[in-house]
């Protein structure tokens, strides 16, 4: 375990953006379609990323939950993709 | 009346024939349940998530329409019973606002994680070379030895 010590030390924090990007864009509505943008809002392993990584708002992270969940339902993404090394 | 998304993905065994014939009987029961069809989106075949009924592919298509309150639970029904229909959706949704390309929000996140990776790597070349190590990440190794050790 030791091995990892000194990795784990130095490891930079990510900050998280301090604005919402979809207050930033004026974003209203969103359809679970555009894969451009709901597919950005999954991890490695298909789970929705958290605010405290993205900086979404409540009220956005809302929007990307269920347009995240419509997209799994109609196959556009995965429930699970696995796990990711 | 409400406005409301019908969302279908179809199978794709469908040959030229049935498929017209199957989005027919589709808008027969969206208007028979006394609807309005505004806008048809059809993105055509396309490669599914995971199989559904063993299936890998599927016909995407979905239809934009203004429903009494009623109707949405007959066109359900109806769906559930073709075997034809891979999957369904009725959501409540207007139109959608065509965004710009240019106004996507940008992954801020993505940017910040790949200098990481880099950091990790370079840390890994440094231990392997202890010759051109810099002073602190000597001071490091010692302390890693002797806790060892």
């Amino acid at each position: 375990m030791a091995f990892y010590r000194g990795s784990n030390r130095n490891r930079s924090y990510n900050r998280r953006p301090s604005v919402c990007q979809f207050c930033a864009d004026k974003v209203t509505q969103l359809d679970y379609k555009n894969l451009d943008i709901v597919a950005r809002q999954i991890d490695p392993e298909g789970k929705i990323r958290p605010r405290r990584r993205t900086g979404t708002c409540a009220r956005h992270q809302r929007m990307v939950a269920i347009a995240v969940k419509r997209a799994r339902h109609m196959a556009l993404l995965a429930f699970d993709k696995g796990t990711w090394i | 009346m409400r406005n409301y998304e019908i969302a279908v993905i179809l199978s794709p065994d469908l040959d030229d024939k049935s498929l017209p014939d199957m989005k027919e009987t589709i808008k027969d029961w969206i208007s028979s349940s006394g609807g309005e069809i505004v806008l048809t989106d059809d993105r055509g075949q396309r490669k599914l998530a995971y199989l559904i009924k063993k299936k890998r592919e599927g016909y995407y298509i979905s239809w934009y329409a203004s429903l009494l309150p009623s109707g949405p639970s007959a066109i359900e029904q109806n769906m559930r019973l073709n075997e034809n229909i891979l999957r369904f959706m009725v959501i409540k949704s207007d139109v959608p606002v065509q965004v710009d390309e240019k106004s996507l929000p940008v992954d801020a996140d993505s940017n910040v994680a790949e200098p990481v990776v880099s950091i990790e790597t370079s840390e890994e070349i440094t231990e392997g070379n202890e010759g051109t190590d810099a002073s602190a990440d000597q001071s490091l190794d010692e302390k890693n030895e002797g806790e060892s050790g």
